[in-house]
């Protein structure tokens, strides 16, 4: 059983991870705290459910995952172009237009749960009419199915590509620029607009990937799954610190190890409040999360 | 000495004053018959009015309305009501069941919020309504039942099994309890030699927690080791860890108490790690929550008061307008709100008035002789508490059937 829970924190981690990453990146380099996120992990599942309940088609997992992708991304897309673009550029300081990001974000999210509730009256839902299975390993006492292998792969060959793409690219040297300090990136030529649209874009597929991939692993979501992850999804953030990529990654794992291991070993309404209490022990310590940086205000 | 003779002052005057007092006494004496004939009279129409007023007594327009959860986490149930009262409302108006009276039905959304719902119980109490229907979810009938209480307003439930809710005399609850309705799934795992049993439940929910504490409580009685539970919240998206240590009990049989999502995913997980043992659920699974699972939800057994097409003439016919009314199949939430319509509709022809306390006599008394619905016939509400038996429903090739 021990092998079990570990085999499930690996995946839960992975999982954590394709939801937090997106919402640490936006944060981190243009101070959008993006609570939308959640929800557009569901809705990306949802417009799969959407599809194959209306075509009675089963789509393979590629194509789901592609449907995911690009709805994610574009759902995103369109929020920063129309909405936290706006408020950026019409608030009188950063400090307002992230509160005023946050509170949009809260909105449009609430919009996005509100479409997924009509068709499915708040019933769970699936991403295919035929369950896609995969073939479970039985290792040692823990059972892994590919599905689970594929995701973990899936993560952290996101999270290493993002960590190199932002590390060696001239976008991710923009990126680095505009989260270090935006009015001197924008001075030097760095173009924000298209920084911002590529972060949300990237930050909208994996949420989209996310959902899709947990749907099928899970077998259903519901239209407030995306709400519920996203709170797992934002200590992970805060506790490996805002803008790190690898600091995510590492916060994501604390998180699940913790959560499993409370819901191992304890009764089930103690998951939510230990591993948030970790996370204040650690912010007690490292207020900048494991791997943040201090952030420099200019005035 | 009155014969044509004009009253007038000048021809008053004319008579010697003790002929005056005695015409004042007269007059006065005349007068006040008059009155008191004229107000008998209209004393006797008002009673005759009134005693036909009583006799059908009911207004042209009877308000019911009905707080439920139509949209956030128990929507699933709240929609699934709606449906039914919208059917029964339907039947009742052009039946002519309540005379010349119709039922004017609405709803409001709580939102699955119980501060919404308390906030609307309070619109609710002074909206006039013959009838109050109560929100699904526990929590929220649990806030909303003191305000109606206090108002004593009449008031049914549907769902909301937990205690706290029958706080009153004017409260009905059409639904069974599902503490109640357990048992029979245990017995069904009696029946297939099952010695052990652990559940999952939602811990954080009034209802599956009563019913983990029936299983914890009743497994004995039927040949059972109860070897353990495991609660997880309503916001656990991810059941993996909790399957696992279910698993690690080395049950011959899993009770899944849990809703929604929650319920799809452990049945998918349960099966993915091997497990091939018996799996026995909650009622809430039987709404299309395993549709997406394929064969591996085949043979998940869970008790409901009501399985689509039921067994009576009148679920029968109830199945098919409802499959023809909303182009899906009814679960037991559509017929226990559908039933609880028609037991408010045959309370108010019995009381013949929305008064509250006659209504509320009147239901107490529809509920103890029984009446005919779609759970089945003869249904009772007892101390405001319906009675039903349990049947089991089995998942099969997508569908649920009544297990055999």
């Amino acid at each position: 059983m021990v092998l079990g829970q570990f085999a499930n924190a690996f995946v839960l981690g992975a999982i954590y991870v394709l939801i937090a990453i997106g919402l640490s990146l936006c944060w981190g380099t243009l101070n959008i705290l993006n609570l939308a996120h959640g929800p557009v992990f569901m809705f990306s599942a949802f417009i799969c459910y959407y599809i194959t309940s209306h075509t009675h088609d089963n789509l393979n997992l590629a194509l789901l995952l592609l449907i995911g992708i690009v709805v994610g991304a574009l759902i995103e897309f369109f929020l920063d172009a129309v909405i936290f673009r706006t408020i950026r550029r019409r608030s009188a300081n950063a400090s307002q237009a992230e509160m005023s990001t946050l509170l949009a974000s809260i909105g449009a999210g609430a919009i996005l749960v509100a479409i997924a509730e009509g068709p499915t009256e708040g019933a769970a839902f699936t991403v295919s009419p035929s369950p896609i299975t995969s073939t479970v390993h039985h290792i040692g006492g823990a059972y892994i199915s590919n599905l689970d292998i594929m995701i973990v792969v899936f993560a952290l060959g996101m999270i290493v590509s993002l960590a190199l793409w932002v590390q060696h690219s001239r976008n991710g040297r923009a990126l680095r620029a505009v989260a270090f300090d935006s009015e001197t990136s924008g001075l030097m030529g760095i173009n924000q607009s298209r920084v911002s649209a590529l972060t949300l874009l990237f930050s909208g597929a994996s949420a989209g990937a996310a959902g899709v991939l947990l749907a099928v692993v899970l077998g259903a979501l519901s239209p407030l799954s995306g709400q519920d992850l996203l709170l797992d999804a934002f200590a992970a953030v805060v506790l490996g610190g805002v803008g790190s990529v690898w600091g995510t990654l590492i916060g994501a794992y604390i998180l699940a190890g913790g959560t499993t291991y409370i819901t191992a070993t304890t009764n089930g309404s103690w998951a939510d409040a230990v591993p948030f209490g970790i996370i204040i022990c650690v912010l007690l310590i490292r207020p900048n999360g494991l791997l943040g940086k201090a952030r420099v205000d200019r005035a | 000495m009155f014969a044509n003779v004009e009253f007038s002052e000048g021809s008053f005057l004319m008579f010697n004053r003790g002929t005056q007092s005695r015409l004042v006494r007269v007059a006065a004496v005349g007068a006040t018959s008059m009155c008191l004939i004229a107000t008998g009279c209209f004393m006797v129409s008002s009673s005759a009015a009134a005693a036909k007023k009583k006799v059908t007594g009911l207004p042209k327009v009877i308000k019911i309305h009905a707080i439920s959860d139509l949209t956030g986490a128990a929507a699933l149930y709240g929609q699934a009501e709606l449906k039914g009262w919208d059917l029964a409302v339907k039947q009742i108006n052009s039946s002519g069941l309540l005379g010349k009276s119709k039922i004017d039905f609405s709803t409001s959304d709580d939102t699955s919020s119980s501060t919404v719902a308390a906030g609307l119980a309070s619109q609710a109490v002074n909206g006039k309504y013959a009838v109050v229907i109560s929100a699904p979810a526990s929590a929220n009938a649990v806030v909303e039942a003191p305000i109606f209480s206090k108002a004593h307003q009449v008031t049914v439930f549907n769902q909301a099994g937990s205690s706290g809710v029958l706080i009153s005399p004017y409260m009905f609850r059409l639904t069974p309890t599902a503490a109640n309705q357990y048992p029979a799934a245990l017995q069904y795992l009696q029946s297939q030699n099952v010695k052990s049993v652990a559940d999952i439940y939602l811990d954080d929910n009034p209802t599956l927690t009563g019913v983990d504490a029936v299983v914890a409580s009743d497994a004995s009685t039927y040949g059972l080791t109860d070897v353990g539970h495991v609660g997880i919240t309503s916001t656990t998206t991810d059941v993996t860890s909790a399957v696992t240590t279910i698993l690690g009990f080395k049950p011959g049989a899993v009770a899944i108490l849990l809703n929604g999502a929650a319920a799809a995913s452990v049945v998918s997980q349960l099966r993915a790690d091997g497990f091939t043992g018996q799996i026995i659920a909650y009622s809430s699974i039987g709404v299309g929550v395993l549709s997406g699972l394929g064969a591996s939800a085949n043979g998940v057994v869970w008790p409901s008061d009501w399985i689509a097409p039921g067994t009576t003439a009148t679920s029968i016919k109830f199945a098919a307008s409802f499959q023809k009314a909303y182009g899906v199949t009814a679960t037991n939430y559509s017929a226990e709100s559908f039933d609880s319509m028609y037991f408010i509709a045959y309370a108010l022809k019995l009381a013949g008035t929305t008064n509250q306390v006659k209504l509320k006599n009147a239901m107490t008394t529809v509920g103890e002789k029984g009446f005919n619905g779609v759970l089945s016939n003869g249904i009772k509400v007892i101390d405001g508490q319906e009675i039903a038996s349990a049947r089991l429903a089995v998942w099969v090739n997508g569908a649920a059937a009544i297990l055999k």
